[in-house]
């Protein structure tokens, strides 16, 4: 790592790709979903912690729950729908029925054929070992043991509150859109979860029919980006990682304090720039003194967050990735802009977005391409901008690097490592700094 | 759920004379393998389960007024 080299073997070995169940996605800090999902009692959706599905539900109790989506009993799954709304989850197989809670209340014939010898209180569902509710975003792990949500997080903490905000910058202010996009891709989680929001090398060849495509949400002004109009406020753009913690995105910061003038991007849906300006003159005035105002960033393992968007890299198998598309959007705002931005979003991401389908096309074409005998003596080059990072007293915490650099993929390998060689989170938390 | 004011008793029988738990309305009466009578309190609609209210346990009368889960072979018909 250190010479910025790396064995191919890792993204396609079936032996180390089952360690990572264990030693990443086990003890890891994954996203589960967020609370607009589930807003009444006995809603749920189904979400996935690494390879198995969970439920997140709100219990008759008003409280949240994620559950491992497997009877006691046998392990049949106890929910096969997507999401709704129900008093119990009950086994198809033999009847096991469990409350919201988790608690297992029906067993067929328990008094007839157990007769009292077994102690249902002992069989609920699965729970996760930690849940954290993050500004609406949920959170889990297998772990009991691992720090705190935010504790995990470290300096990105504001980055991850950032993206759960809505434009105007009040907290838990977004809802997501349902359903999510979930569809495979061929190739490992590993391709996707480490090079996205690290690898801003790649936009100019991979995105190239894209960026003449003129998608954006301006029309053909300023030749079509896929990106909104350019912001006029002076500022510098980096990638800024956390090589201890493995998380990591690429954001300006701004020369200046405050959020920039708003700048009409929305000329193909008239009115949604109303909206977005208006929201903007209210966070204007909540972030004056902010240089640094977050934007996307990866975290560690397997979740990428945006403002926009959540991308998350499921595991399926360690040449399939099942990919969930979750889309925020402010909660308050108008039909209008909600309709707007869900369409944008359709176009540029997801599995037709036109963006999205290019990134795969490299990602499910890499995957079998490293898995040759010979294509396994060759280790993968991850040497731009190698030693060149610094930091930056505005972003205390942060390892920054040119904005096209490889330092964020670096960052996310060496606690990768970290993960694997660990024997506990006493080894992964408080950080160790060689 | 059916409107329990428009379900007929025989609309929650099958040919076999079988309870459809599914569609049992809250407020439905129903009478138990145990001999209990009890009043179907919220149906979770998957077939298997209902939870009801006692009103009558002659086999065990500290039942009466209980809310519990009753699996659908104990429930022997609609009363």
């Amino acid at each position: 790592m250190d010479a910025g080299k790396v064995s191919r073997e890792i993204y396609v070995n079936e032996d180390i790709y089952k360690q990572e169940l264990e030693q990443v996605f086990a003890r890891a800090w994954l996203f589960v979903g967020h609370e607009s999902q589930v807003p009444k009692p006995g809603d749920f959706v189904i979400s996935r912690m690494g390879e198995e599905e969970v439920i997140l539900v709100r219990d008759r109790k008003n409280e949240l729950h994620v559950f491992l989506n497997t009877c006691r009993h046998r392990g049949m799954k106890v929910c096969r729908y997507d999401d709704g709304n129900t008093l119990v989850f009950t086994c198809p197989f033999h009847g096991w029925s469990y409350d919201t809670d988790g608690r297992l209340v029906g067993v067929p014939y328990y008094d007839a054929a157990y007769k009292g010898d077994m102690d249902r209180t002992q069989w609920g569902l699965h729970e996760v070992a930690q849940m954290s509710n993050y500004y609406g975003s949920i959170w889990a792990t297998w772990d009991r043991n691992a720090p705190s949500f935010e504790d995990y997080l470290g300096p990105f903490a504001p980055w991850v509150r950032r993206c759960f905000q809505s434009s105007d910058g009040t907290d838990n202010g977004v809802e997501l859109f349902k359903p999510a996009y979930k569809w495979r891709i061929p190739t490992n989680w590993k391709f996707p979860g480490f090079s996205f929001d690290g690898d801003s090398a790649h936009g100019a060849m991979t995105h190239r029919s894209v960026n003449v495509a003129a998608i954006g949400p301006q029309g053909d002004a300023e030749g079509g980006s896929r990106s909104g109009m350019n912001n006029p406020f002076p500022r510098t753009s980096y990638e800024m990682s956390s090589p201890e913690l493995g998380h990591g995105g690429h954001d300006p910061i701004y020369e200046l304090p405050g959020v920039p003038p708003y700048v009409d991007t929305w000329f193909t849906v008239p009115g949604v720039d109303d909206y977005y300006r208006k929201t903007r003159d209210i966070a204007a005035e909540k972030f004056k003194d902010q240089y640094l105002h977050g934007g996307t960033c990866l975290v560690w393992p397997n979740v990428n967050i945006q403002p926009h968007r959540i991308l998350i890299w499921h595991p399926h198998g360690v040449g399939v990735t099942e990919s969930w598309r979750q889309y925020p959007v402010d909660r308050d705002a108008p039909k209008l802009v909600k309709d707007a931005q869900r369409r944008y979003m359709m176009r540029y991401g997801g599995p037709a977005g036109l963006t999205e389908s290019d990134d795969m096309e490299n990602w499910n074409y890499a995957y079998p391409a490293s898995l040759g005998h010979i294509a396994q003596r060759l280790p993968y080059n991850f040497q731009m901008g190698l030693h060149r990072e610094f930091e930056d007293e505005r972003v205390p915490g942060i390892t920054l690097n040119y904005r096209i650099a490889e330092e964020n993929q670096r960052s996310r390998l060496k606690r990768w490592l970290a993960f694997m060689e660990a024997g506990s989170w006493d080894d992964l938390y408080p950080v160790k700094k060689s | 759920m059916p409107d329990p004011m428009q379900s007929k008793a025989e609309d929650l029988m099958n040919i076999n004379d079988t309870v459809i738990l599914r569609n049992l309305p809250v407020g439905t009466k129903l009478g138990l393998r145990s001999g209990a009578v009890a009043e179907v309190t919220a149906n979770p609609e998957d077939g298997g389960w209902i939870y009801v209210k006692f009103l009558e346990s002659p086999a065990d009368p500290s039942k009466v007024g209980e809310e519990e889960l009753v699996f659908c072979t104990d429930v022997v018909k609609v009363v």
